[in-house]
């Protein structure tokens, strides 16, 4: 399976943007906002990358146009999402790098911020994250992105 | 009250009136849907370790009324920190108003034989401990945050833990006779108001002395204006002491752990929080008052993160520190004079 790692994030990120969206349109409403209709695509272990924004579902899918590009393996991604490394670490020592205009990512930021913020107050976020950390060593066969 | 054993009927009944949940865990909101209402364990482990433990419910006073949301909190540290914050669909909690008996998931804390029997299940942190308290709890106090929210509180200091606990993958570690801390505290406010705090106890070693003191002060947001402070000082199982508000004064100095800290829930840990909590490197207590005082000296040596969502800014969260350390505890009190060092935790609360 060539693009696993990309495929199993894409799905993951999907569903939780989508319960986001569902759950607390607020923190979702203030995430696209911030990203101001942007996509930012995501490249992890040289797979096919994928594409994320958030003006219309699936919200993910794969696609290599966006103002921001951001490269990381999914180790690195695992152990974000796992809380053992902080996200400025990773930027800081290289395992995560971001590219594009420093607005762009800046807003990228403030997006991510307004998610976790939408992931902190929803038990359904909490659910899914939690499965998907759980999993990550066994690495479960994700649905597609579309 | 010297010799629990002697009045045990007494102990029951006091436990029972005065630690019992005010409301139920589950269910729909309060009316005014800001309830909030915790249950908090301290136990001294093995290796100069420490396990917390929160059974809590809160209302959302932001998102508006709606459900009650029972959660578990649970930290160890034994050199190093594990942790779980989990919610909990209502049909997996049980928990009455006026009992004190509760179930989250497979987590129970039970009041038998004047004794709580506390159960943890959770990711990284098993425990099956009998906690007895060694003395009264205290009457319920209540202090008023302004705008009619308030919170309440009773404390038993001094508990004796025995049974055992695992943490993550290492072997189940027998918990025998080790000191344990408790509280309740329940109330109607909103995480993220106008709102901080310090809370911390003490246990001296009994071999030592038979001293515990708890120690905490409620404050605005900012931490500049004091709403209540005291400082309660036990001698065995008798309250000896409590100094109040102009009687206490609280210092801190520079800023402790330059570092990111271990978080809970791990999501929190996304968001780009810097390495400054808000915890002093030193945090001192100093109280005097009729011929007694007491000075208190706790340096905290490692902290934790729980992170709430702040309901007054759906895009903040409140920070609870939760740091143990060592405490140096000088006084005199009640005739005697004493001094002492111990393990210790303390937690700060920043909006």
């Amino acid at each position: 399976v060539v693009d696993r790692s990309s495929r199993r994030f894409g799905a993951y990120l999907r569903r939780s943007l989508r319960l986001l969206s569902r759950d607390s349109p607020f923190h979702f409403a203030a995430a696209r906002r911030a990203a101001g209709g942007m996509a930012a695509v995501v490249h992890i272990d040289g797979e096919p990358p994928i594409a994320v924004q958030l003006e219309r579902p699936p919200f993910v899918a794969r696609g290599d146009v966006g103002a921001v590009r951001v490269d990381v393996s999914l180790a690195t991604l695992d152990a974000l999402l796992s809380a053992e490394i902080a996200i400025d670490d990773a930027i800081d020592d290289e395992s995560l790098r971001l590219r594009g205009e420093a607005d762009a990512l800046s807003d990228c930021l403030d997006a991510l911020h307004a998610w976790v913020h939408g992931a902190m107050r929803c038990p359904s976020l909490g659910h899914l994250h939690a499965r998907y950390v759980a999993r990550r060593s066994t690495g479960p066969t994700p649905s597609p992105p579309t | 009250m010297n010799g629990v054993t002697a009045s045990s009927r007494l102990l029951d009944e006091s436990v029972r009136r005065t630690d019992c949940w005010r409301r139920p865990l589950n269910g729909p909101s309060s009316p005014r849907g800001l309830n909030k209402e915790w249950m908090h364990f301290c136990v001294a482990l093995p290796r100069d370790g420490h396990l917390l433990v929160n059974l809590n419910v809160a209302e959302n006073g932001w998102q508006g009324h709606g459900q009650r949301g029972p959660r578990l909190i649970a930290l160890a540290w034994q050199q190093r920190w594990w942790g779980t914050l989990t919610s909990f669909p209502d049909q997996d909690v049980t928990g009455l108003a006026g009992d004190l008996d509760v179930r989250l998931g497979a987590n129970r804390l039970i009041w038998k034989n004047r004794t709580f029997h506390l159960s943890l299940r959770t990711t990284d942190i098993a425990a099956e401990l009998e906690l007895e308290p060694r003395m009264l709890p205290t009457l319920a106090t209540s202090t008023s945050l302004g705008g009619s929210h308030g919170l309440n509180w009773v404390v038993l200091p001094r508990l004796i833990a025995n049974g055992w606990v695992r943490i993550g993958s290492s072997p189940r570690q027998d918990v025998e006779n080790a000191v344990a801390y408790h509280d309740h505290n329940w109330g109607d406010f909103r995480w993220g108001s106008d709102l901080s705090w310090e809370w911390g106890y003490v246990h001296a070693r009994p071999s030592e002395a038979p001293w515990s003191l708890v120690v905490m002060r409620l404050a605005g947001g900012g931490g500049h204006r004091t709403v209540s402070q005291a400082l309660l000082v036990w001698r065995g199982g008798t309250l000896v002491r409590i100094f109040h508000n102009g009687e206490v004064s609280f210092r801190g100095e520079g800023s402790a752990f330059a570092r990111r800290l271990f978080t809970i829930p791990p999501v929190a840990r996304l968001l780009r929080t810097g390495t400054h909590c808000g915890v002093p490197a030193r945090f001192e207590a100093h109280a005097a008052a009729l011929g007694d005082s007491l000075t208190l000296q706790f340096e905290p040596c490692d902290g934790a993160r729980i992170a709430l969502p702040s309901e007054a800014d759906p895009l903040r969260v409140v920070v609870l520190n939760e740091t143990c350390g060592r405490a140096r505890v000088k006084g005199q009190v009640a005739g005697e004079t004493f001094s002492f060092g111990a393990s210790s935790m303390m937690e700060f609360v920043r909006g």
